[in-house]
């Protein structure tokens, strides 16, 4: 059964088209990766499917809630969150506070001192437990990642959009990061996630949607969709494409 | 290591705070005769409570350069339901700032989508709305720019002295009981909301704060006690109102002393009011005219680019029981 389900969703800004009828689901239990070239649409559409944005067409629902026209708040408390692809922490709030707004607020609603309890137990989740009253500015930028999945977390995400959370880590972070994926995997979380890794894509999703100027031009299991005539195209270029390119510079 | 992160996130004492400043303002009260002096900490007392209105909408992110808006209407409502409709200045300064109330509520329906200078901008435009409003369309209610004599809190045939203890000891109570609101607000979920649509609006809404409900909260509440400080001035200190009140600088007031002792910290605006006025009563005094002016504006640019925090987290800094939740706080 389908926990995310999108149909022709369409999002313009004035004259650019970023989505152009999106059609792609997500099963309960899956790790889906979005990928796409620059400007794709990946990201307008993590900001479409939390409500940051609304479309002008289509629909989105999740777990049988129709959330199209539904404000970010909630929709976060159906149980989707996200991650920013730049983190953008609660600079004012400690750590351990920045993932109480998660739990205080999200699905379960928490009380002050329940969430307390909650969020300092999602950051040993994220291995952040020694940092929960520091200031987020005293964190490195793989820190700042951690805090922003356990926020998500923290909000009872039972769907959790990850935007670009692997870029610029460092081969031994990579792994790390990729063994957390497993550990929110084992909590049944759903992954939806962008990511221009492919390295991390092929190793842990099981489907993979690619978006091209905001229509998805291809969608299945890692090998199939590295070996798509489409994808390669879109990545790399037809040679007469880049003939052309090569002539005109 | 869960219970200590609770223990540590659960609410600052503000029940002790709140008696030692009734204390201390009893024992004052006890021990000084000067009326000068007592009318000084009157006018503390009450904008305190205005600064902390003030504070109260800047914990959310909404930063007010027109709250002179609701010390006005506040101001106005209160002294004509207790001249008009015979309502004891005691009632009608808890009734009157309902309209204030409103005011806060609509000013931050239609600010929703604008944040600092943007919000400052609008807010500051409604005040000049709201005196022409005043003076104009409702000029036969309000006597126009000479103002309405306000209603005494405490009258009949008590002495002079007794009405300024009297006075003095309201007020006291009174920015007592908003300290009090403003801490427990600040240290409730309700606080932490507002906390993280200061930070990021966008980032609040996705880990589920209702953004458009708290920023309303915040700015009705605040436009009540912004409201109240206004009417107990008019039946306290001025005994008068005039449409002068939706001047500049009372809306620069909560920002100054505000600023001045702590951003977004509850004890912050009244130990703001109290260095920032006793001071500047004794340079006025001191050195008179235009020196003084002189000297209290290096002052105040001096407390700024120093302790940019506040005087509140420099005092506890030195007494040593700041915690780095307060310096996070005051930025």
């Amino acid at each position: 059964m389908s926990l995310l389900r999108c149909e022709a969703v369409a999002k313009s800004f004035g004259g650019l088209q970023a989505l152009a009828g999106v059609q792609f689901e997500v099963g309960a239990g899956e790790i889906v990766g979005l990928i796409g070239p620059n400007g794709a649409g990946k990201s307008t559409l993590v900001n479409t499917i939390t409500g940051v944005h609304r479309p002008e067409h289509g629909s989105i629902t999740f777990d049988g809630h129709e959330v199209t026209r539904l404000a970010p708040e909630r929709i976060t408390r159906l149980g989707v969150a996200r991650t920013f692809q730049i983190p953008q922490p609660f600079h004012t709030l400690s750590v351990l506070e920045n993932v109480m707004v998660g739990v205080a607020f999200g699905a379960r609603g928490a009380s002050l001192e329940r969430a307390a309890r909650e969020a300092a137990e999602l950051l040993e989740f994220v291995g952040l437990a020694d940092k929960a009253h520091h200031e987020p500015q005293a964190l490195t930028i793989i820190e700042l990642r951690r805090l922003e999945l356990a926020r998500a977390l923290g909000s009872g995400a039972r769907l959790l959009l990850l935007d670009e959370i692997h870029a610029g880590l460092t081969p031994k972070e990579l792994e790390e990061a990729r063994e957390l994926l497993q550990r929110l995997r084992a909590r049944g979380v759903t992954i939806l996630m962008v990511e221009h890794l492919m390295q991390i894509i092929m190793a842990v999703c099981e489907r993979i949607v690619v978006l091209e100027f905001g229509r998805k031009i291809a969608e299945g299991t890692p090998a199939e969709v590295a070996a798509d005539p489409e994808v390669i195209r879109a990545y790399l270029g037809t040679r007469r494409a880049g003939g052309a390119r090569a002539a005109g510079a | 290591m869960s219970r200590a992160a609770a223990a540590r996130v659960r609410r600052r004492r503000t029940l002790p705070v709140a008696l030692a400043m009734l204390v201390a303002g009893g024992v004052v009260a006890a021990l000084v005769r000067e009326q000068f002096v007592l009318q000084v900490l009157t006018y503390v007392f009450i904008f305190a409570i205005y600064a902390q209105s003030w504070n109260i909408a800047a914990h959310s992110g909404q930063f007010s350069l027109g709250h002179a808006t609701f010390l006005g209407l506040g101001a106005y409502a209160s002294v004509l339901l207790a001249g008009r409709l015979g309502l004891p200045a005691a009632v009608a300064m808890f009734v009157g700032p309902l309209l204030p109330a409103l005011a806060g509520l609509a000013i931050a329906r239609l600010c929703l989508r604008l944040r600092e200078w943007y919000f400052g901008m609008v807010t500051f435009g409604f005040t000049a709305i709201v005196q022409v409003l005043v003076v104009e369309p409702f000029g036969g209610l309000t006597n126009r720019w000479d103002g309405l004599d306000a209603a005494p809190l405490w009258a009949g045939g008590r002495a002079i002295e007794t009405i300024a203890i009297l006075n003095y000891l309201t007020a006291l109570a009174l920015m007592v009981g908003s300290y009090l609101l403003a801490a427990r607000l600040m240290n409730s979920k309700s606080g932490l909301a507002l906390a993280a649509i200061h930070d990021n609006e966008v980032v609040a809404a996705v880990s589920g704060v209702n953004v458009r409900t708290h920023r309303l909260m915040a700015m009705t509440l605040s436009g009540y006690v912004a409201g109240v400080a206004g009417a107990l001035n008019s039946h306290t200190l001025t005994r008068h109102i005039s449409p002068g009140i939706f001047g500049i600088e009372d809306s620069i007031w909560p920002l100054l002393y505000t600023i001045a002792g702590g951003l977004r910290i509850p004890e912050g605006p009244i130990l703001g009011t109290l260095v920032v006025r006793v001071f500047w009563e004794w340079a006025l005094r001191a050195l008179g005219g235009f020196e003084s002016l002189v000297v209290i504006g290096l002052a105040l640019a001096v407390i700024v680019t120093t302790f940019p925090q506040g005087l509140y987290v420099l005092a506890a800094r030195a007494a040593g029981w700041a915690g780095p939740r307060l310096a996070r706080r005051a930025r």
